[in-house]
């Protein structure tokens, strides 16, 4: 009996329990499946779209918050641009910020159903069924929403990073426009280092570190920020206005325009007593004082070598033997109308031009597309052999060259051979010095310059007036042709682009004179953009 | 706050605004497109199919 009592309200409950959940099902479970399923999609998106909001706002540090990007570590001192690494550190915070609620929603609800409550939790399974939409709904909305954000911030980085890309390439064409019309360069004139870049290093005025490519790329495009937050411009052409151009070899200061102004390098080679330093003097002193020009020592160290040359050659004096240490460069700064330039010549003692191994160190040579070789009339075995005998003003002067001219020749050019030096692409001034001493006395008997110039040009193998086919280094050639020195000037021709042959005397710094010391340097500033107030 | 790089800030905050200007046009073309009236009708269909047995949407 008891039994079938149990049985009758068992089926009773039964009955009543499949009754509530129908009720429940209709009236609750589609009904508000359907309400929390739609809301549950706008608050999983509006989740995913407020979450990437206050990502991009910056809250503050919390766990998952993304990792800020920090100064480059390698290379250059400075911070990446947003759109090349942030914006992805971003888009993953906010991402994993969002899977991180989700998941919270997901626990939470379980936790308070089955965590509670055990498998007594599926007695009402009815109303289980809305949950479980809202969650579904949830997390489909905040991927949508994930989603949405990404793509977003992916289209407004994809256009970002093509602008930046598409601006840093123009600005780079502009920078390597500009240094191959204007054939700019930074030379770093120090000893020993002599180091030739389009693209030199930088001070940041704010930390004192040096950033080695300004050029515009990840770490900005129009500026970067350095490590110490100092704003810089980007390219050579601004940067080289605004900050410290520093050596990208030695670290040293280069010249305030450098890279940025014509750079022109020109070394002088020859044998011990030449004449190079006195060429140079002369050359030098004679292209300050031409009109229409400016030219003003471009650091102090070239100011106290200038002021040397102008002493010695103004009070005629004579010129002290160049000592044996590497030679900085003289640099002048050149500046004609609009247009400036930095003169660099470098004047090594002759004793490192007798031997291969005693030019190593001069690296100069291998960055000049101009070079001027000096020659003394006097060290030329032949024309030696003909003053033999001879004594006073007409025989061999005193403090001639010894050492012989083919091999002072071929000491430098075998070291630019080897240093892989494109000679082709190279001018090279032959220049025979002493040429006073030398149309004085009977060596130079048989030199036969042409005759009078035409009106408003100079007379003689002075004045690089000299041009193509000019008679005047055509006469010069045929003279030491005659001297015997034929295969030296073989070698030159067949070495070099183009030789031009001058004689010189520099005891005066006469800038228009026949014999003038400017006339090489016009004759290979000539290929340059560089004023040099010489007779057209 | 979060130290942030200079400069990045201005990036994010045009994000943010491309962000929130998408959600408002997505919002605007919702409501040109009659999604919430499409919601509505839906809730009601739902409401008289429980009610009623039958269906507004057949």
């Amino acid at each position: 009996m008891p039994a079938i009592v149990v049985i009758v309200v068992g089926g009773l409950a039964l009955v009543v329990y499949a009754w509530a959940c129908l009720l429940a099902l209709v009236w609750v479970a589609f009904p508000g499946s359907y309400l929390l399923g739609v809301a549950g999609l706008l608050l999983g998106a509006g989740l995913a779209v407020v979450l990437a909001g206050r990502v991009f706002l910056g809250h503050g540090p919390r766990p998952g918050s993304p990792v800020v990007v920090a100064p480059a570590s390698t290379g250059d001192p400075g911070w990446p641009g947003y759109f090349t690494a942030q914006v992805y550190r971003d888009l993953r915070a906010s991402a994993a910020w969002t899977a991180r609620l989700v998941y919270r929603a997901w626990a939470v609800a379980i936790d308070q159903s089955f965590g509670r409550f055990g498998a007594h939790t599926l007695w009402a399974w009815p109303l289980l069924l809305p949950l479980l939409v809202l969650l579904f709904a949830v997390t489909a909305g905040a991927t949508a929403g994930a989603l949405f954000a990404t793509a977003l911030t992916a289209l407004v980085t994809v256009l970002a990073v093509g602008g930046g890309l598409a601006t840093a390439l123009v600005l780079r064409a502009a920078d390597r426009l500009w240094q191959r019309v204007f054939h700019a360069a930074a030379s770093c004139p120090r000893p020993g280092c002599y180091h030739v870049t389009r693209l030199p290093a930088y001070r940041c005025p704010g930390c004192d570190r040096l950033h080695r490519d300004l050029r515009p790329g990840r770490l900005g495009v129009l500026w970067r920020h350095c490590g110490c937050g100092a704003t810089l411009p980007t390219t050579v052409l601004r940067a080289g206005r605004a900050l410290e151009t520093v050596c990208q070899k030695c670290e040293s200061a280069l010249h305030s325009d450098a890279a940025l102004a014509t750079d022109v390098r020109i070394p002088v080679f020859g044998a011990p007593m030449a004449g190079k330093t006195r060429f140079i003097m002369a050359g030098l002193v004679g292209l300050s004082a031409r009109p229409g020009i400016r030219i003003a020592p471009a650091d102090p160290e070239s100011g106290r070598a200038f002021a040397e040359y102008e002493a010695t050659i103004g009070g005629g004096d004579s010129t002290a033997q160049t000592g044996k240490a590497l030679p900085s460069a003289v640099t002048l700064r050149v500046a004609g109308g609009r247009r400036t330039a930095l003169l660099h010549v470098f004047d090594a003692a002759g004793e490192r031009f007798t031997e291969r191994s005693q030019n190593e160190e001069l690296a100069y040579l291998d960055h000049a597309r101009g070079l001027v070789f000096v020659l003394d009339p006097f060290s030329i075995p032949e024309v030696r052999a003909r003053l033999r005998g001879l004594a006073g003003p007409g025989g061999v002067p005193v403090g001639a060259a010894l050492y012989d001219p083919d091999e002072s020749y071929q000491v430098t050019v075998r070291r630019l051979r080897d240093y892989g030096v494109d000679l082709r692409r190279q001018r090279l001034a032959f220049v025979v010095s002493k040429a006073d001493l030398l149309l004085a006395g009977p060596a130079g008997a048989d030199l036969a310059l042409p005759g009078p110039p035409p009106p408003g040009r100079s007379p003689g193998g002075g004045a690089g007036r000299s041009r193509a086919g000019d008679p005047v280094s055509a006469a010069i050639r045929s003279w030491l042709d005659d001297a015997g020195l034929d295969n030296l000037l073989l070698a030159a021709g067949r070495d070099f682009a183009e030789v031009r042959y001058f004689l010189v005397s520099s005891m005066t710094a006469d800038p228009n004179g026949d014999v003038a010391a400017t006339a090489p340097l016009d004759w290979l500033l000539s290929a340059e953009p560089v004023p040099t107030g010489a007779a057209p | 706050m979060t130290a942030l790089p200079p400069g990045h800030v201005r990036s994010r905050w045009l994000l943010l605004a491309v962000l929130l200007g998408a959600c408002a046009a997505l919002v605007v073309w919702a409501v040109h497109a009659g999604v919430p009236g499409a919601l509505l009708d839906g809730w009601r269909a739902v409401w008289t199919e429980i009610g009623t047995g039958t269906s507004d949407l057949g």
